[in-house]
């Protein structure tokens, strides 16, 4: 089941407010929120719920293991087991076929490939459940004896299928005891709808663009129209993730949960070491924390370090992916990274930052050329429209393109800036401090949200172009 | 604000204002949903909206229930339809146009919108179903008079706009969609994007009908679509030049086909009425410059127009390119400019037999029409020709000269084949798509023509099937 659809909103939603906040107890609760779950998840992936369920069991019981067996061998078993299994149910379901494909062009086999689909959100949960039992068998959180708060970790519908990535510590607590205050609630309920208004009003409207400049449009393409398109497209990607992860993070937060944020306006950067700060944060510090330092990180010295990071970008672009534009996307990132560390960051803070942040979107654009294309031979010949080779700088159809996205450019560009989050911030900050009348927060609260709903309900009615790009991550 | 503080139950009451503001109008609209009456269909969209199957094991297993239900759900939404209007004004802002002057000038040239295209590739052809009171097995052909079709055309829901690429074979990856739909000058039109690789193909198959039926002669016109005249410059130049991919089609043609060109046949008339502006299709005068073209081309003399019984069809027509961008705002220059069918009746006597194979199968046929003056539904005036797409029609004829034709068409070809009535006694008119696909009966036009003797076949197609590799092996699947 996706957010941004009736189904979603008027019926699963309702039901599930509904039934959670007349239950009376946390156990009620949790029992109901992950039945919710498990109905949300089976709704889009009706068999591939047992792999849900199987992941879930597995680091349950790895959990349970090193927990009695701590610092012995069993623990050291169950803990690789754990990551073993998780990367398994990966390669089999998400890189099978990528490794087949290319196991038979490098040696001319013809291996038949299979035809299993990629369960949704497969790569956030297992993710989450493998990081559950390093965690434990580091030592950082405790063992989970309940089964149920287990599952309702990890089935939890807000976060269930595109992120954020959760880890258990953050919502350990929170498991057996939770509350939402009424200020809670409002603020999860308007985070909710200013993420369902970033998916549905500006990223499918972008995104809609955004193909029909990046295929080459009807007339070859432009220079201009192939930057305006991976403009168009960089938009779609971030409002398209970054709202449904605020909708994640409202949502969870209604239901008394309280998630690390994700994003940071990533557009905002000035120089790619902090775009990665910013953008998709719980999977940057996923594979920092398990990943880079246990290789060595930045502790073995320069070249260690160097190739500690190639290891990460490498995964971080295959991770987005069974396909090598990925890798490659991770790897440009990486020769960038490097070279600002080889610099420093420090030296790299003398110029003026006006040209920091041009610069670091001019390389972040040209990443998104990479992501977009799988096929790598249509990648180049975007790179190549981008920089004029063998079409005309701007034509007929970029100039309408243009001129017909004015609107939605200006709305992209300012809500990637911190504008809105900062009023927002200072109306909420007033709020506690009772620095003014409740209603003056409130009222422009509801119609904040009334004016999100009813526009979005609107677009959604008219509308059949609503996929989420992160589903099949 | 001095130093008075707003706090306690006084703002916690603000923020259940704020919790119930929230959850009221999904409450609200979630019992709604469930518990008014669902409408069957869409008027402005042309479509019936589809049940949900029953929930079994076995569809909510395999997910088809759950997908059912989210589309028939977010179909039968309480006031939808307002919400669709809604959302065309919505769209004024994300279609943005300076100036805003599309309603008030329809034929402002600057106003273009480009949006994804239809696809062409699983397109069927529209058809009528037969008249539940015909009695097919024992009804003779009646002579048609002005025989309409006892029950309203019903049509083949349209695609629904997606932009996700059908499911094709595997192999058929150059198969050619419509590569968008814009509107500029008061007109809605398709874009053709040429593909000579496949072009060529479609040469090969109609070398094949000229090398099979060496007994008859085979006639081909490929004929434009409104984009290849009234497209701004940009839109049919290179390759999206219908003039040049037509000619270099031809090119491929054996000597032993009489090929006619479309482009050079309907150029001299591009200020006429040869185009609908709301549809994808020609009018039936646009067909009657091809009719010309081929009569020429084969040395008969063609009727002039005001020789043949002139009509109308009832109502305004707001076709298929109107309803694919009816939710963009720069449609309703369209809207305010509908089209009108008009038609040119035979003056021939003559009866029209419609059959769902090539064998000619009585227990299975009905008399269809050649033209109807009272198609019913907005959308559908286009149906008035042919009965719409059929598998095969026989229209006999008093010309008595005893010469027969065969049409391959597509829906071109129904605003076509009624001027030939005057010239065979008897006319067939297939339609490729109807043929050897995997819920359509087998065809073969090498026995159907041993059996029925033809004189002349005629192919006649715009642009897209030309370019389409499905049509292509269509086409070659009733004689190979």
């Amino acid at each position: 089941m996706v957010f941004s659809g009736f189904t979603f909103l008027f019926l699963f939603l309702p039901i599930a407010l509904g039934l959670y906040f007349v239950l009376p107890s946390i156990r009620l609760k949790n029992i109901a929120l992950t039945v919710l779950s498990l109905v949300f998840y089976a709704w889009g992936e009706p068999i591939w719920v047992a792999l849900l369920l199987f992941s879930a069991a597995v680091d349950y019981c790895n959990g349970r293991v090193i927990g009695r067996y701590r610092g012995k061998a069993p623990a050291k078993v169950c803990m690789v087991l754990s990551v073993v299994i998780n990367l398994g149910l990966l390669a089999g379901f998400k890189y099978l076929n990528f490794f087949i494909g290319n196991i038979n062009s490098l040696f001319g086999l013809s291996i038949p490939t299979s035809s299993l689909t990629l369960p949704i959100g497969i790569s956030f949960y297992t993710f989450q459940t493998m990081s559950y039992t390093i965690d434990v068998y580091r030592g950082n959180v405790p063992v989970q004896r309940s089964f149920g708060k287990f599952l309702l970790f990890v089935s939890l519908f807000p976060q269930l299928i595109a992120g954020p990535i959760v880890r258990y510590s953050e919502v350990e607590p929170q498991l057996s005891e939770r509350h939402t205050t009424p200020r809670g609630f409002v603020l999860g309920a308007t985070r909710f709808m200013c993420g369902l208004g970033k998916k549905v009003l500006i990223a499918n409207y972008a995104g809609a663009a955004a193909v029909s400049l990046l295929d080459g449009g009807i007339t070859g393409g432009s220079t201009l129209g192939s930057w305006l398109g991976i403009l168009l497209y960089a938009f779609q990607i971030y409002f398209d993730f970054s709202g449904y992860s605020d909708m994640a993070i409202g949502l969870g937060r209604i239901f008394g949960f309280k998630y690390a944020e994700n994003f940071d306006y990533p557009y905002i950067s000035k120089s790619i070491t902090e775009f990665w700060r910013r953008w998709h944060m719980t999977l940057g510090s996923f594979f920092r924390d398990y990943v880079y330092i246990p290789l060595g990180g930045n502790r073995k010295g320069l070249p260690r370090q160097l190739l500690n990071m190639l290891i990460v970008w490498s995964l971080t672009g295959f991770w987005h992916g069974a396909s090598w534009n990925f890798v490659l996307w991770g790897l440009w990132f990486f020769v960038f990274l490097a070279v600002e560390k080889l610099i420093g960051l420090e030296r790299l803070a003398k110029i003026p930052s006006p040209i920091r942040l041009i610069g670091t979107l001019f390389l972040v654009l040209i990443g998104w050329v990479f992501f977009y294309y799988t096929d790598l031979n249509a990648g180049i010949g975007c790179l190549q429209r981008m920089f004029g080779a063998g079409v005309p700088f701007v034509n007929a159809e970029a100039k309408l393109a243009l001129t017909q996205n004015i609107p939605l450019l200006m709305i992209c560009v300012i809500g990637s800036t911190p504008l809105f989050g900062y009023f927002g911030k200072v109306l909420v900050g007033m709020s506690d401090r009772g620095m003014v009348h409740p209603s003056l927060i409130a009222i422009p609260a509801v119609v904040y949200n009334a004016a999100m709903l009813l526009l979005c309900t609107i677009s959604l009615a008219g509308s059949s172009y609503n996929p989420f790009i992160y589903f099949r991550f | 604000m001095g130093k008075h503080s707003y706090t306690g139950r006084g703002k916690n009451g603000w923020f259940y204002v704020v919790i119930a503001a929230f959850i009221i109008p999904l409450v609200v609209f979630g019992i709604w949903s469930l518990v008014d009456r669902d409408p069957t269909g869409s008027d402005s969209e042309k479509r019936e909206f589809q049940s949900p199957p029953p929930l079994s094991a076995k569809t909510w297993f395999d997910g088809t229930w759950q997908k059912a239900f989210d589309t028939y759900y977010a179909d039968t939404f309480p006031k939808r339809e307002s919400l669709l209007a809604k959302n065309r004004e919505l769209n004024r802002l994300y279609y943005f146009a300076p100036g805003g002057s599309s309603e008030d000038d329809p034929n402002n040239n600057d106003v273009i919108l480009v949006i994804p295209g239809i696809d062409h590739s699983g397109d069927t052809g529209e058809g009528i179903t037969p008249p539940p009171s015909d009695e097919p097995a024992s009804a003779a052909p009646s002579v048609e008079t002005s025989v309409e079709p006892s029950t309203e055309p019903s049509v083949e829901p349209t695609p629904t706009p997606t932009p996700d690429l059908p499911d094709l074979d595997n192999n058929e990856l150059d198969v050619k969609t419509s590569q968008g739909i814009i509107i500029a000058g008061g007109r809605a039109m398709e874009i053709y994007s040429n593909s000579p690789s496949v072009t060529e193909k479609y040469a090969a198959a109609v070398n094949l009908y000229a090398d099979t039926f060496t007994n008859s002669r085979v006639i081909n016109i490929v004929v434009p679509n409104a984009g290849g005249f009234y497209a701004p410059e940009e839109y049919r130049t290179g390759n999206l030049d219908q003039q040049a991919a037509i000619a270099d089609m031809q090119e491929h043609l054996n000597d032993n086909v009489v090929a006619v060109n479309g482009y050079d046949a309907l150029r001299p008339h591009t200020d006429e009425y040869i185009y609908f502006r709301s549809d994808h299709h020609w009018t039936q005068l646009g067909a009657y410059y091809a009719y010309r073209a081929v009569m020429d081309a084969i040395g008969e003399t063609p009727y002039e127009l005001d020789e043949l019984e002139a009509g109308e069809v009832d109502g305004d027509f707001l076709g298929t390119l109107y309803n694919w961008s009816a939710s963009y705002p720069q449609s309703s220059v369209i809207k305010q400019n509908p089209d009108k069918v008009q038609f040119w009746r035979p003056i021939r006597e003559f009866t029209t037999r419609v059959y769902t194979d090539l064998k000619m199968n009585e227990s299975t046929a009905w008399n269809g029409y050649v033209i109807s003056s009272t198609v019913k539904g907005i959308a559908n005036k286009y149906m008035a020709f042919m009965s719409g797409d059929q598998p095969l029609i026989k229209v006999s004829t008093d010309v008595g000269n005893g010469k027969s034709v065969l049409v391959l068409k597509e829906s071109y070809g129904n605003a076509f084949v009624p001027y030939l009535i005057n010239h065979y006694e008897n006319v067939y008119v297939v339609d490729p798509r109807k043929f050897n696909g995997s819920d359509t009966p087998s065809g073969d036009l090498v026995s159907f023509i041993e059996a029925n003797p033809i004189d002349d076949i005629i192919i006649i197609d715009n642009p897209f099937p030309m370019a389409n590799t499905t049509y292509i092996k269509q086409l070659r699947d009733l004689v190979e």
